[in-house]
């Protein structure tokens, strides 16, 4: 660890805490329906859309009818990207001639469904397969609609602790049309305008043909980069333009841009914890979240940047020297940009996994077992620490409700929060919450490594001039299309689940572990050493996807109509101070400790088996 | 015929969460 490296990490959270109060603020009016410097633009277009929608501004909903409006709106959204990408061959601007057959229907499906859920994983090479229209319409107009969709969740079940004795919980369709017109909208602007002074190409042209100085022929991407880019990390969304994402030179072209990527990743998670301390009348319950949040993600950023400066011990013993100098900057520098380095590498992946959003700088795969570890728990914490613009909040919030019953129990009193009393069925529901998500990833993750597709254990290829004895296997094993590389030539068949990962042992274990972990957290960064374009992981990965988005914010859209039915009882002495130091770490030890009770045996068997065996010399 | 299927599988998903919504529901109104 360097002190340059320190000081980058200490800026960047000191540019967050500053930006909180009035980003939190300004949320807190928007969706207050107060006045904001942007009315005297905004407010004519958003009665525009009202009217045209027949929206009643002033009508509240009951949780379940903002629970279906929810519901109904991500299943259009979603079917309607899945069409667009499988007719994308007959669309405009596809100057590259993409067509459907290159998005099979089970990669749409789960493209459709990772960009509803706001995960953006992405089984697929971008620019090798998708067109400007699908990269546009179909794509990042969930970037959009996904984040707005998190940020009225959150603002639903803050109106929930807000409210007394009331019946609904806002609007869904105003509380997208705000949170789209009035915070979105601005700062994706700004942001676009900042990557494209940085170098982030924004054209529609075709791919340039460049001839390299070995005189090889090489074909250049570039689009609608800077635009897709700003709402790919102010939403926490995270599919990039690029397959090589965010450390992609066009999607993130310097160190500055670097620093405004990982700042607004924070900016609408961070200013939302301001938000609910506003809006339920209390700013300090705001900041004791806040403040549970900035330990877990300090906490976490520090053993990451340790165990990367720190590098692989086995390297060094091999006489390479891995300290840091003026010249070079040690450590473990596989699968990181030299125009990043380390500091700015394992803080990337920190505020990536900690957000959900799952863009990435450099290939968490390449990590050192422990600081691989730090992305995978970031996302085992369920969204908590800043988490996805929404989900950050609404997340931290069912622990909330678990600390409060568990701290409630301690002191042996009814448990209360912001002045609600917490009763069984508050608690019921975050629990089953809690453990919705605990059991997609384990589920999924013990299938897949087990599952035997044909041919089973070993993998089999078909080369072109062998197409009559791949039809002759099919024909007989019908089943092992399911694990069938897409688009593969020779075609690869992988049999069993546990073949697709590219190492052996426990990291191969790791990357299975990560994928469902990033799916279930609408994360959407990847462990990159899978290779997850088959039937049989499309199809799982979707549906790991949506049951980690929607069986999660349900119940806790059920807590918000729960509670806002609820009279505010006046504090007493028996009171446990929600707004103090002792409950915001209280509150993360709960996070981490339930997190570490459903998780540590599949961490033990993957990363931590893993760094042990790497500190006894191997790496197998 | 793969598009219908997954088109159904999204459709089938969706009527299980607003079947979990109604669960929540009658749950809330027990209590």
């Amino acid at each position: 660890m360097t002190t340059n490296g320190v000081i980058q990490l200490l800026l960047f959270f000191g540019l967050i805490l500053l930006a909180t109060k009035p980003m939190g603020a300004y949320m807190a009016r928007v969706f207050g329906g107060e006045r904001t410097f942007l009315s005297p633009v905004l407010r004519p277009i958003e009665r525009l859309f009202y009217r045209l929608f027949g929206i009643k501004e002033d009508e509240d909903m009951k949780w379940t009818t903002y629970a279906f409006a929810m519901l109904m709106f991500s299943l259009v959204g979603g079917l309607l990207s899945y069409g667009l990408l499988r007719l994308q061959g007959f669309l405009p601007f596809n100057p590259q001639h993409f067509t459907g057959a290159q998005m099979t229907p089970d990669l749409s499906f789960n493209t459709a469904m990772s960009f509803t859920t706001n995960t953006n994983w992405q089984s697929y090479v971008p620019e090798a397969v998708v067109s400007y229209f699908s990269n546009m319409v179909s794509l990042a107009i969930h970037n959009w609609m996904s984040a707005a969709t998190g940020i009225a969740v959150a603002i639903a079940l803050t109106r929930g602790f807000a409210r007394r004795s009331a019946a609904g919980i806002g609007n869904f369709w105003v509380d997208m049309t705000r949170g789209t017109l009035y915070v979105l909208l601005p700062i994706c602007l700004i942001c676009s305008l900042v990557l494209v002074q940085q170098g982030s190409p924004q054209n529609f042209a075709p791919y340039t043909q460049a001839t390299t100085v070995e005189g090889g022929s090489q074909s250049i991407g570039q689009g609608p980069v800077a635009s897709q880019e700003s709402i790919k990390m102010l939403g926490t969304n995270g599919g990039g333009f690029f397959n090589a994402n965010s450390s992609h030179p066009y999607e993130n072209p310097t160190p500055l841009a670097n620093l405004a990527e990982m700042f607004s990743i924070f900016l609408i998670g961070a200013g939302l914890t301001y938000t609910f301390g506003k809006m339920v009348g209390n700013t300090r319950q705001g900041w004791a979240i806040f403040a549970a949040m900035a330990l877990m993600f300090l906490g976490g950023l520090g053993v990451c940047y340790w165990s990367e400066a720190r590098g692989n011990p086995n390297v060094a013993n091999l006489g390479v020297m891995t300290q840091a100098t003026a010249g070079q900057p040690g450590g473990n520098m596989e699968g990181k940009e030299t125009r990043f380095g380390i500091a700015n590498s394992a803080l990337f992946a920190t505020v990536t996994t900690d957000a959900s959003c799952g863009a990435v700088n450099s290939m968490h795969d390449s990590y050192t077992p422990l600081g691989g570890a730090i992305p995978l728990i970031n996302m085992m914490c369920d969204e908590t620490i800043f988490g996805g613009v929404g989900a950050g909040l609404f997340g931290m919030l069912m622990y909330v409700i678990i600390a409060v019953f568990i701290a409630g129990l301690m002191v042996g009193r009814t448990p209360e929060y912001v002045g609600k009393k917490i009763e069984k069925f508050e608690v019921r529901m975050a629990i089953l919450a809690v453990l919705i998500l605990f059991a997609n990833v384990v589920c999924w993750t013990a299938l897949a490594s087990n599952v035997k597709f044909p041919p089973g254990a070993t993998s089999q290829t078909f080369s072109d001039s062998q197409r009559t004895q791949e039809a002759a296997f099919l024909q007989a094993n019908p089943a092992a299309t399911w694990n069938r590389v897409n688009g593969s030539n020779p075609s690869n068949y992988y049999g069993a689940t546990y073949n697709n990962v590219n190492n052996s042992g426990p990291h191969g274990f790791s990357e299975i572990l990560y994928m469902y972990t990033s799916s279930t957290a609408n994360n959407g960064s990847a462990f990159a050493g899978i290779t997850a374009n088959t039937p049989y992981y499309n199809a799982t990965g979707g549906l790991a996807m949506l049951v980690g988005r929607f069986l999660m914010m349900i119940p806790l859209l059920a807590l918000a109509g729960s509670l806002a039915a609820k009279k505010v009882v006046p504090a007493s002495g028996g009171t446990l101070a929600t707004d103090s130091t002792t409950f915001a770490v209280l509150l993360a030890l709960i996070v981490l400790i339930i997190g570490a009770l459903e998780y540590f045996p599949a961490l033990a068997l993957g990363p931590f088996v893993e760094h042990l065996k790497m500190l006894g010399g191997s790496l197998l | 015929m793969l598009d219908i299927f997954y088109v159904l599988i999204t459709v089938f998903f969706f009527a299980v969460a607003a079947a979990f919504v109604r669960g929540c529901a009658r749950l809330e109104k027990e209590e």
